[in-house]
């Protein structure tokens, strides 16, 4: 549905150096208007970079960035119209919760009144009614950044950005906070542009995930297109748990394995005979059953094996099993209770569908 | 108090705390018995209270100690926001330039001064030869050149309460500021000058507290007109040879001292805790 919005930001081969360090190579990437894109990667990975350079803390070391089609990239931040929420928030300490939402239309010479009807409007939105005299230190982890996205709302700017902005919360209220945030971008219907290397926050999040590693993208797509079909290695082990074979595709349509096995692939594998490839199995996608049950389909795939390991976290738990030809998989079951549960050194039974296995390309 | 009350503290503070004790503290028991002729005469301050030359020095005392000051938060505040933008490394190598100043006494220093701004001085000649006239600028042996010698030793003072607290400022809310659309002059006054005051009033009340019993500048470098308390206490005690009312100077000197110097520790105190 957001396939016809226009681009909010546009950046063409933006590339940005430190010294002798690339930071970011030349890159593109489009931000629609109105979508909630995630920069997701390991720290170093380029996305704060990115966003730095959006938000002209730095200027690009080449490229071109598009602001609604206007060229940016030489702008000073203040003339860019853009908001921020900050990983520790930078609010001002010795302003109150008020003064600081009244900041940016302080500066922009808002009349009095309206300073008051938006601030204590922006307040509301983010559940801070009747906090306005209070200042930061007084306010918890949480609040404080429900008044650092307060403070980017009150003035509408063209895209929001948010570095990281749950990073200092502990796990409870962070998953709370998410889904406000998500409930704002709703409601507001503003380009957000989110930074996180939290893969769940991402998933959870945003319309589309942009997978960033080494300073370059590695995936741009949906939570879904990442989740189930991530297009390398990285991509596979950075998002969710995975399997990963790899072997050289034989004439039978099998994958042939170190260990000297073949493994079926989906049928549209597309891979040419005699290459050497890499596949993924998520855990989840692997079944336990009981010994001699039938197969389901053509496509379902059985294994056995013993429990090597089991780890209980909670609602699901991770069991590795050792195949007969020494092959590790790890998949992961509902929990049971523990005298339900499977022990380590137990005789297994798995299956899988041979079309959940993804083929993975080789990393730049 | 609470430094002493931690425990373990004692044998560290002791040998500094009785050194103190019995080099500062009996001299000022000394003097204040001695400017109530032990404790039985206020004649020593009624006397001087009505002389004319005491209200003078006083006067002169209060007001170049507060322009004093006042000029070196102004300079050291320049100072310190430079010093605060440089680099961890080039920040070190440029405070060592601050301190500069300390390592020459400063009777050398004031002497030095004359040459500096003397009628035939380096200032007076260079503006001579450049204006191709006789030019003979008033700098010296007057209240500017009591000025230039006390700023001149008060703002290094002042520089590192201030750079402390201007360190202090979370960059982040710069960035913020900025994104938020505040121009340079705008994020100075609601951001850096706000969050830097803690320092700008320390640093303002340590240097009042040093020019009030500023001798030597006064003396050397400044007219008749600038005799301040510390001057007079000298006057009494050496030409007059008063040293009752020589003591009663020195006590109204200390509670003028005091009233800047208890501000300035408890503030200390108290940004210490802070941290």
């Amino acid at each position: 549905m957001t396939v016809t919005e226009p681009n909010m930001i546009e950046l063409q081969g933006v590339s940005k150096e430190f010294g002798n360090f690339l930071a970011l190579r030349p890159t593109d990437l489009n931000v629609r208007k109105g979508e909630f894109l995630t920069l997701l990667g390991p720290s170093g990975s380029g996305k704060s970079t990115l966003l730095n350079m959006i938000s002209g803390a730095f200027a690009a070391s080449s490229g071109r960035i598009m602001l609604n089609g206007t060229d940016i990239t030489n702008a000073p931040p203040r003339k860019r119209g853009i908001g921020m929420v900050f990983q520790n928030y930078a609010l001002m300490p010795h302003m109150t919760a008020f003064e600081n939402v009244a900041y940016p239309l302080k500066v922009r010479g808002v009349s009095k009144a309206d300073i008051r009807e938006k601030v204590t409007d922006a307040l509301k939105r983010v559940g801070l009614a009747g906090f306005e005299h209070r200042k930061p230190k007084q306010l918890s982890g949480g609040q404080q950044q429900r008044v650092g996205i307060a403070r980017c709302i009150v003035y509408s700017p063209s895209i929001i950005m948010m570095d990281e902005p749950l990073g200092a919360l502990d796990k409870n209220l962070r998953e709370q906070m998410q889904d406000e945030i998500k409930t704002l971008h709703r409601e507001i219907g503003t380009t957000f542009i989110y930074v996180t290397h939290d893969q769940e926050e991402a998933l959870n999040m945003s319309d589309r995930i942009c997978l960033m590693n080494n300073g370059s993208i590695v995936q741009l797509g949906t939570p879904d297109d990442l989740y189930f079909r991530p297009v390398n290695k990285f991509a596979a082990q950075f998002i969710g748990e995975s399997n990963l074979f790899s072997g050289k595709f034989e004439a039978d349509g099998r994958l042939k394995l170190s260990s000297g096995d073949g493994l079926a692939l989906p049928a549209n594998a597309g891979i040419a005979v005699g290459q050497s490839c890499q596949v993924m199995l998520r855990p989840e996608r692997v079944k336990a059953v009981v010994a001699g049950d039938a197969p389901v389909s053509a496509s379902t795939q059985s294994a056995s094996g013993r429990v090597a390991n089991v780890s209980f976290i909670g609602s699901m738990t991770s069991l590795a099993v050792e195949l007969t030809d020494g092959t590790l998989i790890k998949l992961k079951l509902t929990s049971l209770p523990l005298q339900s549960r499977y022990k380590v050194g137990d005789a297994i039974e798995l299956r899988w569908d041979a079309e959940d296995l993804v083929v993975l390309r080789e990393e730049a | 108090m609470t430094v002493i009350a931690s425990k373990g503290a004692g044998p560290f503070i002791a040998p500094a705390a009785i050194l103190s004790l019995l080099v500062a503290l009996v001299p000022v028991i000394f003097i204040f018995y001695n400017s109530t002729a032990g404790g039985t005469s206020t004649e020593a301050f009624t006397s001087i209270l009505e002389s004319n030359l005491f209200l003078r020095a006083m006067r002169t005392t209060v007001e170049v100690s507060l322009l004093a000051s006042l000029l070196s938060v102004v300079l050291g505040y320049v100072v310190a926001l430079h010093l605060a933008r440089q680099s961890a490394r080039r920040r070190a190598a440029l405070m060592v330039l601050v301190l500069l100043p300390f390592w020459t006494s400063i009777l050398v220093k004031s002497y030095a001064f004359t040459i500096i701004l003397g009628r035939e001085g380096i200032i007076n000649s260079f503006l001579s030869w450049a204006l191709g006239a006789e030019v003979v600028l008033p700098l010296i042996f007057n209240r500017v050149g009591v000025m230039v010698g006390m700023t001149n030793y008060l703002t290094p003072l002042v520089v590192f309460p201030v750079l402390a607290s201007l360190l202090a400022i979370d960059p982040a809310l710069y960035r913020a500021a900025e994104i938020m659309g505040a121009k340079p002059a705008r994020i100075f006054l609601t951001v850096t000058l706000p969050l830097s005051a803690p320092g700008v009033l320390a640093g303002a009340l340590s240097a009042a507290v040093m020019s009030l019993g500023f001798f030597i500048v006064p003396a050397l470098m400044g007219g008749k007109q600038d005799i301040m308390l510390a001057n007079l206490v000298d006057f009494y005690t050496r030409e007059v040879l008063d040293w009752n009312v020589a003591s009663a100077v020195g006590v109204i000197l200390f509670a003028l001292v005091a009233i800047f110097a208890v501000p300035a520790m408890l503030l200390r105190g108290k940004q210490q805790g802070a941290r």
